[in-house]
């Protein structure tokens, strides 16, 4: 142990305290986000009420018929023409110990410690405010990426995780912005019995070679196209800050509107054809884990970066795609107009997507012990310990995931 | 105590701290009792727990029984290092005493006996010679000492010849040192330390499960081999299963070994505590 100053206190310290403001304390780790709060505001809400899963009915086929001669006799039969996809609830906990000897829960029981006019800081409210913020940033990191597990196409196991976007925006065919192709989305083949029904093909802006390209107005107006075409209406945008960048300097480029209007409170927006894009630190990107905590180890205290729901985050890294066929052949580009090349290593760069924010789905739990509920357990025989657990039942998904679309490989 | 909640301080492989709770004063550096990590406490990872908890660009940890230690402050620093032996401190104090010879023909009657040696000071037994002039029942501890390395004499002579006895120190398996210390009993391994922890601070070591261990020597294809430290720094050397059971041995080796490399094994020490 070292050996204390002696005299204890010199005399300023032992007759001035330091000047301090009480109860602020700065967030120098949590982003606001855009992402699930324009979800909410377009009305994506649809609470949880229980059951043993979420079925989503769609029609995926047609009944016959055709131009006929008068008196003509015809076959009649009907052939099914809807299915359903199917999700469960994905279920999220921070958790943390509480040590009434050192904090009080607000009951004013403990906190030993903590507490009186000695406090500057409500330990156990930062702690509790951090836990809510640990399953936000969750949340909100899990919504860009997907929640399957491995199976062809798909490398990472995330069956505990949201269904997010990256498996709602995806064909079957084509690599997702991280790499993986979705064969499957709740739980219903692509491409089979159903066919495109629940197909979005991502749109590619790198080069043919795997390098990242550039972003432009027609490159916009094709991802709002493959949105359109299918009966939707895309109204919202989301890209990293980066992305947002890229997509300002090009249409400025171009001369065009890019004026950063404040779409909302909170977030930066720019309006493209109707499609409010905003600007989202935690949404997929290359770029942005230098410049906020995403990747890696970025400190020894060793809790000092933001994850998801699997101790993962949003940025993007390099893949190879897949060899692309056409009729039993091999061809050098995905045959479905994404413009991805076969078999290239992949710079995903950075991530737009467009969609209508009312086709998705936020299914939180109407059972309050599960809507950001907390259970606390004592531990046996331990004089002040407790566990805090902050628990929350939900899922984020899309039944019509052909609204939307995702493009990817560009840079600023 | 096994915890299945507790404060961490720090990541387990980067724990160096002045306090068992990881809190202290600023002004006295005296130990501030806040968030429930006392020392002993131990808690059981499975592997993506212990990577959480790990500084994963020094080191990633696996699954296995991690605790809360007070390393001597007379421990070699070089040898409280990543993957090298831990034992338990010899004990400083006593705590009891045996009759090795009760003697004979002494004067009946009830003696304090300062022991002597053991690099310590104030130990004392008290014993009883009884009517027949010898010891027949075990010394009572009057006074414990302290500041012993070995385990301090006790010789009685009131008169005939003399009785010996057996000092039996306290065992703190809390406190642990390096495998260069004298006195270290080192058929009793206690754990491998996770990271250099200075002499005199508190930090964890890993006594089960799937451990990194410091070898000194290569062995190839060493895998199922046993893992036995050498006592002068604590590194440890994969000797062929065949051979007799080594007391020392710490675990069976789950890699190759190659010189100043870290190899995994699944520790085979005894339990100490809950």
């Amino acid at each position: 142990m070292p050996t204390p100053n002696d005299p204890l206190y010199n005399e300023i310290d032992a007759s001035t305290l330091e000047s301090v403001r009480k109860n602020t304390i700065f967030n120098n780790f949590f982003v606001q986000t855009a992402f699930q709060a324009k979800l909410r505001a377009g009305g994506a809400l649809d609470p949880f009420l229980g059951g043993s899963a979420m079925m989503e009915p769609f029609i995926y086929g047609r009944v016959q018929g055709q131009a006929v001669r008068p008196g003509q006799s015809v076959t009649i039969v009907r052939n099914p023409v809807n299915t359903g996809m199917n999700w469960q609830e994905k279920a999220y906990v921070a958790w943390f110990p509480y040590d009434d000897w050192e904090l009080d829960d607000g009951s004013g029981q403990g906190g030993v410690i903590n507490s009186g006019e000695a406090r500057i800081i409500n330990l156990y409210q930062v702690i509790m405010e951090n836990s809510i913020e640990v399953i936000e940033t969750m949340l909100e990191m899990d919504s860009y990426r997907h929640g399957q597990a491995p199976t062809a196409g798909v490398t990472d196991n995330r069956i505990l995780n949201s269904n997010g976007v990256d498996e709602a925006f995806n064909n079957g065919i084509d690599p997702s912005p991280y790499g993986n192709v979705y064969q499957y989305y709740g739980g219903q083949l692509r491409n089979g019995v159903v066919g495109k029904a629940l197909n979005s093909t991502p749109l590619y802006l790198g080069t043919p070679t795997g390098g990242t390209g550039q972003i432009d107005f027609n490159a916009l107006m094709q991802l709002w196209a493959q949105c359109k075409i299918t009966g939707g209406e895309p109204d919202l945008g989301i890209t990293n800050v980066f992305g947002f960048v890229a997509i300002a300097n090009a249409l400025d480029a171009q001369r065009r509107d890019i004026s950063n209007t404040k779409h909302d409170i909170r977030f930066d927006g720019l309006n493209f054809n109707g499609v409010d894009i905003y600007a989202s630190p935690l949404a997929p990107s290359s770029q942005a884990q230098n410049y906020i905590p995403l990747a890696g180890r970025n400190g020894t205290a060793g809790n000092n970066t933001l994850t998801d729901g699997s101790g993962v985050s949003t940025q993007l890294l390099p893949f190879t795609s897949p060899q692309f066929t056409q009729n039993g052949a091999n061809v050098p580009f995905s045959p479905t107009g994404s413009g991805i090349p076969s078999n290239t290593i992949i710079q995903p760069g950075e991530y737009l997507m467009f969609t209508q924010a009312s086709d998705f789905k936020l299914r939180p739990t109407d059972k309050p012990g599960w809507n950001f509920g907390i259970r606390k357990t004592q531990m046996p025989n331990n004089v002040s310990l407790d566990a805090v657990m902050i628990r929350l039942g939900t899922n984020l998904y899309n039944p019509m995931p052909r609204h939307g679309a995702i493009a990817y490989g560009f840079s600023k | 105590m096994q915890k299945i909640f507790d404060f961490l301080p720090t990541p387990l492989n980067v724990a160096n701290d002045i306090s068992p709770s990881g809190f202290y004063n600023a002004r006295t550096f005296q130990q501030t009792n806040a968030g429930g990590l006392v020392l002993g406490d131990y808690i059981d990872l499975d592997d993506a727990e212990a990577a959480n908890q790990s500084v994963t660009s020094f080191a990633t940890l696996y699954q296995g029984r991690y605790r809360r230690v007070h390393v001597s402050a007379g421990a070699t620093a070089a040898n409280v290092a990543r993957g090298k032996a831990a034992y338990v401190q010899p004990g400083s104090a006593l705590i009891g005493a045996l009759v090795v010879t009760p003697g004979t023909g002494q004067t009946p009657g009830f003696y304090q006996v300062a022991g002597t040696g053991g690099g310590g000071t104030g130990a004392i037994v008290g014993v009883i010679v009884g009517a027949a002039g010898t010891v027949t029942t075990p010394p009572i501890v009057v006074a414990q000492g302290s500041g012993y390395t070995t385990a301090p004499t006790f010789t009685l002579v009131a008169g005939g010849t003399a009785a010996t006895f057996q000092a039996q120190m306290a065992v703190n398996s809390y406190v642990v040192t390096s495998s260069d210390v004298t006195g270290v009993n080192l058929s009793a391994g206690r754990g491998v330390f996770l990271n250099s922890v200075t002499p005199g601070n508190y930090g964890w070591i890993q006594e089960n499960g799937i451990a990194s261990f410091l070898s000194a020597t290569t062995v190839a294809t060493s895998s199922g081999f046993i893992l036995t430290p050498g006592f002068a720094a604590g590194t440890f050397t994969a000797t062929a299963a065949s051979a007799a059971p080594l007391a020392t041995a710490f675990g069976i080796a789950l890699d190759s070994a190659a010189v100043n490399g870290y190899i995994r094994g699944v520790m085979t020490l005894p339990v100490w505590n809950g």
